[in-house]
């Protein structure tokens, strides 16, 4: 990984939202929400405002995670007014009893980073450099600090129809299907608030860096001039597959993991691709060999604008590559970790790909 | 013995079966039968002997990142085509014929995977038992046929599963769609009368094979069908059928002379 994705930031600023969208879509892996529902509104606080960035191994004892669960599709119908993350947080402290002192994106991928960081600037607490998956997931379970502890596990959602729902969960699984549930039934999407959580107990569980790596993953992605492949070398990444997409068959049972499939081949080298998506790309093959699997990051990108296109709006006929770029490495540390995003988690009857960029 | 994948899929006991990528062209000597999921089936395929069909016993259930993976490992194993279930489920998509044609594999949908390895099985080993079967069924629709020799020609001509055509003895169509040049027809004239099949290769590279029709009086007509030229087993099954099929030719041959024959003495009678 580059240099620049390690670089230490003291602060989000204007000037860096644009760059941050971007590189949360990227992380976003096909998921994890449209960045611009939220982008709008964090480019109203100008270019001046700046919201503090805090590392992990700073002294800050409690944070809040949040999020947002249910349908994206439904979410970008029905766009979130603002209040709601914030909502979400004052239930968690009302309940717990503890004010949190920092926030930090769930995940890092997709419209939750923008969402904290608008939460963050909402609330004046900073925003941790850091988040829980280093891209996006589908779900709650699998945030990395559920891996191998068990932490207090008090979660409150506001739902679009302004419900409120706090939930004391006895483990990630229940407070996953019990939210997903609720949210299921209560209009579709919901802001999600988890803690305040205890820093020193879990800092060693979570992804440092992560906003620091979706603005430089971002900045690469939009510089123009350089090709793709030579930009994203400088994350760490590498343009794996590029080429007209051939056919997407989408499955069945949209509730299962992985619910469809595309191919795509390129002209040039004549190379036969095909991607696992469900609501993130999954697994990526390459001439029928395994080039990329989760928790490693699999994006596909508009070859000519390259822009992120998400899961559910990759058509037959578009011109894409397929980036790929290592997972936090968190994820290939310890088994308890890998179990919760390899391929076989998602029930794809493989083995990971760990990424090696050459 | 190797036989084009085109000359397999000419076969009618493989009628059904339909080329969905690549080159029929290709020569296949061995067929592997494979049950399992196309992950299992990859994981197993370490080594297969070179030019192999590979038929995929159970059907398909999604040609996605693990049917990839099997052709890709098919191919490094030696596989030259794929066999899978093509009647009642899915298909692959153009994703999978891509990448058939990009690993110079050919991919093959049959109706009954089961029943199509079977068949290929008996026509790459040469074995007797299509032979057996072909002339079984020929013999029971020869006994079962009426008087008319036309109605004859065509119930046979469905149990062989080929067009069948009736040559006069100088080698000129009678009843049928073959019409045979001037070199096959002098050696159909001129053949020695031992009641035995001949084979002659055609221009258009078909193998046509001929039985001699007794029909007890005057010269032999013949019963002929074209098949694939390279399926030995395949025109051996052909050649005895056709010896079987002439004999009930012959017999609705003997038997419209004898009425025509009653029929002409009977009008000579009325002229006294």
């Amino acid at each position: 990984m580059g240099a620049s994705v390690r670089a230490p930031l003291s602060e989000l600023r204007g000037s860096d939202v644009d760059a941050l969208a971007s590189g949360a879509a990227i992380l976003g892996c096909g998921g994890g929400g449209d960045v611009g529902l939220l982008l709008p509104a964090l480019r109203m606080r100008g270019p001046d405002f700046a919201i503090p960035l805090e590392p992990l191994d700073g002294g800050l004892r409690f944070f809040t995670a949040v999020t947002f669960l249910g349908s994206t599709t439904v979410l970008a119908e029905k766009p979130p007014g603002g209040t709601e993350l914030p909502s979400a947080v004052s239930a968690v402290e009302r309940w717990t009893g503890r004010a949190a002192q920092a926030v930090v994106p769930a995940q890092i991928g997709g419209l939750t980073a923008l969402g904290a960081a608008l939460l963050a600037d909402a609330s004046g607490l900073p925003l941790l450099d850091a988040d829980l998956v280093g891209r996006a997931t589908p779900r709650l379970d699998q945030l990395s600090i559920f891996a191998r502890q068990k932490p207090e596990l008090t979660a409150a959602i506001i739902t679009s129809s302004g419900l409120t729902v706090v939930v004391d969960a006895r483990s990630p699984a229940e407070l996953e299907s019990a939210l997903r549930g609720a949210v299921a039934n209560t209009g579709g999407w919901a802001a999600f608030a988890l803690g305040p959580l205890p820093l020193a107990q879990l800092r060693e569980d979570m992804i440092a860096g992560s906003v620091s790596r979706a603005l430089a993953i971002g900045r690469v992605a939009e510089a123009a001039g350089a090709p793709l492949a030579d930009a994203v070398r400088v994350v760490g990444g590498a343009v794996v597959a590029r080429g007209r997409v051939l056919d997407v068959e989408r499955h069945g049972d949209p509730l299962s993991f992985v619910h469809g499939t595309a191919s795509l081949a390129d002209a040039e080298s004549g190379a036969v691709a095909r991607l696992e998506m469900g609501s993130e790309y999954h697994y990526l093959v390459v001439d029928g060999e395994p080039a990329a699997s989760v928790p490693d990051i699999i994006s596909v990108l508009d070859a000519r604008t390259r822009a992120p296109i998400s899961t559910d709006e990759l058509r037959p006929g578009t011109d894409v590559a397929v980036l790929v770029l290592p997972a936090a490495p968190l994820w290939h540390s310890d088994d308890a970790f890998l179990r919760r995003a390899d391929p076989r988690f998602y029930g794809i009857d493989a083995d990971p790909v760990p990424w090696a960029a050459s | 013995m190797s036989a084009q994948l085109s000359d397999l899929l000419a076969v009618p006991a493989l009628q059904g079966a339909r080329l969905f990528a690549g080159d029929a062209h290709v020569d296949i000597r061995h067929v592997l039968g494979r049950a399992g999921n196309p992950r299992r089936v990859a994981v197993d395929l370490v080594y297969a002997e070179p030019d192999t069909l590979l038929v995929l016993i159970d059907p398909v259930d999604r040609f996605d990142t693990r049917f990839d993976v099997l052709l890709r490992r098919a191919r490094q194993a030696g596989v030259a085509a794929v066999a899978f279930a093509g009647e009642g489920g899915i298909l692959p998509g153009p994703g999978s014929a891509a990448l058939a044609h990009r690993l110079q594999l050919a991919l093959v949908a049959v109706p009954d995977p089961w029943e199509a390895s079977i068949h290929l099985h008996e026509q790459l080993a040469a074995t007797d038992a299509p032979a057996v079967r072909l002339t079984w069924r020929v013999a029971e629709v020869g006994l079962a046929a009426g008087p008319d020799v036309g109605e004859t020609l065509r119930l046979l001509q469905d149990a062989l599963g080929y067009p069948l055509t009736l040559l006069d003895p100088t080698g000129r169509t009678v009843a049928g769609v073959a019409e045979l040049d001037d070199a096959n027809r002098a050696v159909l004239a001129t053949s020695a009368p031992s009641g035995r099949p001949v084979q002659l290769p055609t221009v258009a590279s078909t193998l046509l094979i001929a039985a001699p029709v007794g029909t007890g009086i005057g010269a032999r007509a013949w019963l002929a069908s074209e098949i694939p030229r390279r399926l030995p087993a395949e025109a051996d099954a052909v050649a005895g059928a056709l010896q079987t099929a002439s004999i009930a030719i012959g017999h609705r041959l003997a038997l419209a002379r004898l009425v025509d024959e009653r029929d002409a003495r009977y009008r000579t009678g009325l002229l006294d």
